[in-house]
């Protein structure tokens, strides 16, 4: 892989249920420093484009590219260089804040991990829960201990699913300094969310998806010049509602079977 | 704010089953083993026990050897435990159809299966982890199974047998799919043609004596017997002979080559399971949804994917609120159930009594309806949860409806009430007809009168005590499946509950026979037996009403 070589290269996925198409032909690249936003309505793809991205889901069609290794061929290589946090992490209620750390770090191979671990949860506030069951946190503390097992083998494409639920306002501003944080260190993010605000605020790039299409892919300066004539006092919510049309969703048409 | 990286990392890790998820068995064996022993102080009670009721059976029962009056003969065990085995499987794989046999917990499809595994690896790991949970439950089976083997051949051959199973009936289902996928119908019509062949060829040669039922097992045991099913029963035979041998010693040859049967019978399921992981978490998800719909509503109540809104109940008049509650209870069980289903349930209900009293002698019938019908009541109270059992995450909500605690306890434990007093009217009236007897109808009327009081105060004795304890039902934390904490909650409930029964009988009766005794009608005897009978599921009802009120939504929601 070279300087260039995108850390993440999506051609052509595809997802498709029977006769319910998904995702349509989506292709991007993520190159190290950059923060993506994915942004839709619900059922625009977003989730399904992100689970295919860790090896939940199959693609239907195209390739995914993590870090030089192609998902399809070689899944351990490529899921070693990616870390994946869901919406709402389902953690193993049985077992500690600590042994999940300890997991992740015997799962990625990783040595001499145990600093990096303690200071991880000093960030995310939790060395306090350190020995606490997963099942007795609260759902905020239970994002920050995904959060923090996604960050402790050092990956370099991290995907975030509607990260901030759940999180109080520090919680959200140290998870927003910590992504800046980490693309500034050369890791490449995709961050889904329906706050476009905090999109503006912390994102470099914007994938617009509908009806499992990407609509606009590119700079946020980039879309203003697009569908909002490069006006600067344009928001990212007028750019949106322009890109989509602020058309219907699919909601209730189908429901994702994934 | 960051965290330096970790000083260096391995490459990936490639093995059968990587370190992380060796790792991961270990520590998941070890949080469940924790959270029995040094979990929340009243599940800690219920575990220890639950632990203690176990060890009073199974210590004296490994220390002085099973008793050996009524064991399984040897040579009977060797003939029938492959074929058992086999069935097993055959009804396994006919189930399972072309689903893969693997399934996920949500937390492991959220961090396992995004992490560095194949999927080989990630399936390697599922039957792993499954290995510990069958050790267990071959450990308490083999004190309950009587066979001329000592306990720990017993065990040995349980768990080997019960993994044959579980990778034998997977092997099967994934190799028909993939005889399927491969040489479609053609193929599966040879092949069943070819199964036909077979069992025809040892069908008919023996004798299949038709007119004579009690040659029936010498006929099954020719036909055991035969070329065709002894080459089929080969491979479990090492299975059988482990759980009978007779020392522990003589045992382990045995184990070890059930032990490689069923590692190659794993080997042909991961080789043959063409599931991608995508459809094993498709799979498990359904899964976990039926078994929470489950949970929810009862353990007879499955999810009925055909009965969406169209399916309607009018709603009962409002009754200070009990009315909308229950309304919402019977509409969930109607709706998991589904109009088929329910229907065909009742006939059941009425069908099998009415089949089974006609051959009875008509004198023994009001006996055993006076035992079969509280019988009845006793476990669908356990099998139905559709009130506070079933509402665990709702309780925030129950608290806020603008209700009295009363209407609340009522509205929620009626709809249980009422579906176990219709389900035993249905039992009653298929007795009643078919026995065709005006006294049985008459007897049967009066035990069904008994049912409701009884009914009434099993299903508030269940909700007092999860209110006090409650728990949630084993689904995503199937840790193991093993759980003495549970065991311990049956026990005490179970005692409770016969305490209570046996108690009121007590007290209700006693009026009864003193009015009786001293010469007083038989109205008067059983207004004042039913006057204590309400008394006490009235004191019983005020005990849940507290409960509730003192129920702490804060606290009292184990995950």
């Amino acid at each position: 892989m070279t300087e260039t070589s995108p850390l993440l290269s999506v051609r052509g996925f595809s997802k498709t249920y029977k006769d319910f198409v998904a995702v349509r032909d989506l292709s991007l690249d993520l190159h190290p420093g950059d923060i993506m936003a994915l942004v839709g309505h619900n059922g625009a793809g977003k989730t399904t484009t992100l689970r295919a991205v860790c090896g939940i889901l199959t693609p239907s069609a195209g390739t995914i590219v993590i870090n030089g290794h192609d998902l399809a061929a070689d899944p351990i290589a490529a899921k070693s260089a990616m870390a994946y946090v869901p919406d709402d992490p389902r953690l193993f209620d049985a077992l500690t804040v600590w042994e999940h750390l300890r997991f992740v770090a015997s799962a990625y191979g990783l040595r001499g991990w145990e600093p990096a671990a303690e200071r991880l949860l000093e960030d995310f506030e939790l060395t306090p829960k350190r020995d606490r069951l997963t099942m007795e946190l609260s759902r905020g503390m239970r994002q920050k201990v995904a959060v923090a097992c996604a960050y402790l083998h050092d990956p370099r494409v991290i995907l975030f699913d509607e990260p901030l639920t759940g999180l109080d306002p520090p919680g959200i501003r140290r998870l927003k300094d910590s992504i800046t944080r980490r693309a500034g260190e050369g890791a490449a993010i995709v961050f889904s969310s329906h706050l476009l605000g905090v999109v503006e605020d912390l994102c470099t790039r914007v994938l617009i998806m509908s009806r499992g299409a990407a609509r606009f892919s590119g700079t946020i300066a980039q879309a203003r010049e697009r569908f909002a004539g490069g006006s600067g006092h344009a928001t990212l919510e007028d750019v949106y509602f322009s890109a989509t049309g602020g058309d219907d969703p699919r909601d209730g048409e189908r429901e994702n079977p994934s | 704010m960051t965290a330096a990286p970790p000083d260096s990392r391995q490459g990936p890790d490639r093995s059968v089953l990587p370190r992380g998820l060796r790792r991961l068995i270990v520590l998941r064996y070890r949080g469940t083993m924790r959270r029995m022993l040094f979990g929340s102080g009243k599940q800690r009670a219920f575990g220890l026990l639950g632990l203690g009721l176990m060890s009073l059976y199974l210590i004296p029962t490994i220390a002085s050897g099973r008793s050996r009056s009524g064991h399984i003969p040897t040579d009977q065990a060797l003939l029938w435990l492959p074929v058992f085995v086999v069935l097993i499987v055959a009804v396994q794989a006919a189930f399972r159809g072309r689903r893969s046999g693997f399934s996920f917990l949500p937390s492991e499809i959220d961090l396992v299966i995004p992490g560095p595994f194949s999927r080989r690896q990630l399936l390697v790991y599922q039957l792993a982890y499954q290995s510990g949970p069958t050790i267990l439950m071959a450990a308490w089976l083999a004190a309950f199974v009587r066979s001329e083997g000592t306990y720990l051949a017993t065990v040995l051959g349980i768990a080997l047998t019960a993994q044959c199973v579980m990778v034998g009936g997977g092997m099967v289902a994934c190799g028909a799919g993939w005889l399927l996928a491969r040489r479609g119908w053609p193929l599966a019509v040879a092949s069943a043609s070819t199964l036909a062949v077979v069992a025809w060829v040892a069908w008919h040669a023996e004798d299949f004596p038709a007119t004579a039922p009690s040659l029936w097992l010498d006929w099954a045991t020719r036909v055991r017997r035969s070329e065709v099913i002894e080459a089929l029963c080969l491979p479990l035979l090492a299975h059988a002979r482990t759980m009978v041998a007779a020392s522990t010693l003589d045992a382990l040859p045995w184990a070890a080559a059930a032990l490689g049967v069923n590692a190659g019978l794993a080997a042909a399921h991961l080789a043959l399971d063409r599931s991608e992981i995508e459809s094993i978490v498709s799979s498990s998800q359904k899964r976990i949804r039926a078994q929470q719909a489950a949970a929810r509503m009862g353990a007879l109540m499955v999810t009925n994917p055909g009965a969406g809104s169209r399916w309607r109940l009018p709603l009962p008049p409002r009754m200070g609120g009990v009315g909308p509650l229950m309304w919402r209870q019977w509409l969930t069980v109607y709706r998991g159930l589904g109009p088929i289903t329910l229907g065909i349930v009742a006939t059941a209900l009425m069908g099998i009594p009415a089949w089974v009293i006609k051959f009875l002698p008509v004198e023994s019938i009001p006996a055993m309806l006076m035992v079969v019908l509280p019988a009845v009541c006793f476990a669908l109270s356990l099998l139905t949860s559709c009130d506070f059992r079933g509402d665990l995450d709702h309780m925030a909500w129950l608290k806020s409806l603008p209700l009295t605690p009363s209407a609340i306890v009522a509205g929620q434990t009626a709809s249980s009430a009422v579906v176990i007093v219709l389900a035993v009217t249905l039992a009653a009236a298929g007795a009643c007809l078919g026995s065709g007897s005006g006294s049985v109808c008459l007897v049967a009327a009066g035990v069904l009168a008994g049912c409701v009081p009884i009914a009434a105060a099993l299903i508030v004795i269940e909700n007092t005590v999860f209110l006090v304890a409650p728990t949630r039902p084993m689904t995503q934390q199937a840790a193991g499946g093993f759980d003495p904490s549970r065991v311990g909650r049956h026990f005490v409930v179970t005692m409770f509950k016969i305490a209570c029964i046996g108690g009121t009988a007590v007290l209700a009766g006693a009026p009864v026979g003193l009015i009786l005794w001293a010469g007083g009608g038989v109205v008067a005897a059983s207004v004042a037996g039913c006057g204590v009978l309400a008394g006490v599921v009235g004191l019983l009802f005020f005990a849940c009403v507290r409960a509730f009120r003192a129920f702490d939504v804060s606290a009292d929601l184990p995950a």
